[in-house]
């Protein structure tokens, strides 16, 4: 069992996302924007963190940049789920220190694919 | 002597009927519990396997309706996203139908004319643009390549 946040100012998403998690069996904490997952980050240590990248406020590639500042942070999975598919918008996820990329809307399967990929066994 | 002789020989011969008769009941339980032990191994075996039959229903039941939540998941990531979307241009068309309809407005009565009740031009476009098809990877129903990408 992994202890993961999601990220997300639509909370229909934050609880599509958590339904899917918690089935697998995973600690799920929500998010609704960027201060919100920081604040949460520095309370509690996440094995692995899900996050949009349209938000109000900070968006998900700035709480990318801002998680990776963090120590315990540095080597932590970060995914972006997003509706954003263009190559310019991933290269900055990319740069920015994310993991990975999925394109909304997600196929609960296949994020639970991705997150065994990523979370260590 | 010999007649003392004769009964231990009776003796003997009654004891002898009795234990083979003993012998007999002995072997026809044992036979009869025989029977009932296949009988009892081939009810268990028929249990075992219908068992196995609705285990294996109740699997596959499992399996389609994990699947139809998936669906259901999906199906409401769509809504969100077009709910989203239509929010996101919501004000901005709103603001623009009340300027154009204000520009309408303001021409009509300069020109002495009464407003047509039919959408005026300028509605036209703010109709239209309501109208343009959603893209097409994110109609409803649509079968999508999951997209995702690790760095």
């Amino acid at each position: 069992m992994s202890n993961i946040m999601i990220v997300d100012d639509s909370m229909t998403m934050r609880q599509m996302v958590n339904f899917t998690l918690a089935s697998a069996g995973h600690k799920v904490t929500e998010a609704g924007n960027a201060d919100e997952a920081l604040a949460q980050a520095q309370a509690q240590r996440f094995d692995l963190v899900i996050s949009d990248v349209n938000m109000p406020g900070r968006t998900g590639i700035e709480l990318v940049a801002e998680l990776r500042k963090l120590p315990e942070y540095k080597f932590v999975p970060i995914i972006l789920l997003t509706t954003e598919s263009q190559p310019e918008m991933k290269s900055k996820g990319r740069a920015a220190g994310a993991t990975g990329w999925i394109v909304k809307p997600f196929d609960p399967e296949a994020l639970l694919n991705v997150l065994r990929k990523v979370l260590p066994a | 002597m010999r007649d003392g002789l004769e009964k231990i020989r009776e003796v003997m011969g009654g004891t002898y009927d009795e234990l083979s008769k003993s012998s007999d009941n002995v072997r026809l339980a044992a036979v009869q519990a025989k029977v009932d032990v296949s009988q009892l191994n081939i009810a268990t075996m028929e249990k075992a396997r219908e068992v196995t039959t609705t285990l294996e229903r109740i699997t596959s039941l499992g399996k389609d309706v994990r699947n139809d939540i998936n669906q259901i998941i999906v199906a409401m990531q769509y809504q969100d996203i077009t709910q989203q979307k239509l929010e996101h241009i919501k004000a901005p068309l709103l603001a623009e139908a009340s300027e154009c309809i204000a520009g309408a407005a303001s021409k009509t009565r300069a020109a002495g004319v009464v407003a047509p009740e039919t959408p005026a031009e300028a509605d036209d476009d703010v109709v239209r643009r309501l109208r343009t098809p959603v893209r097409e990877d994110l109609a409803p129903g649509k079968v999508r390549k999951v997209d995702v990408e690790l760095f």
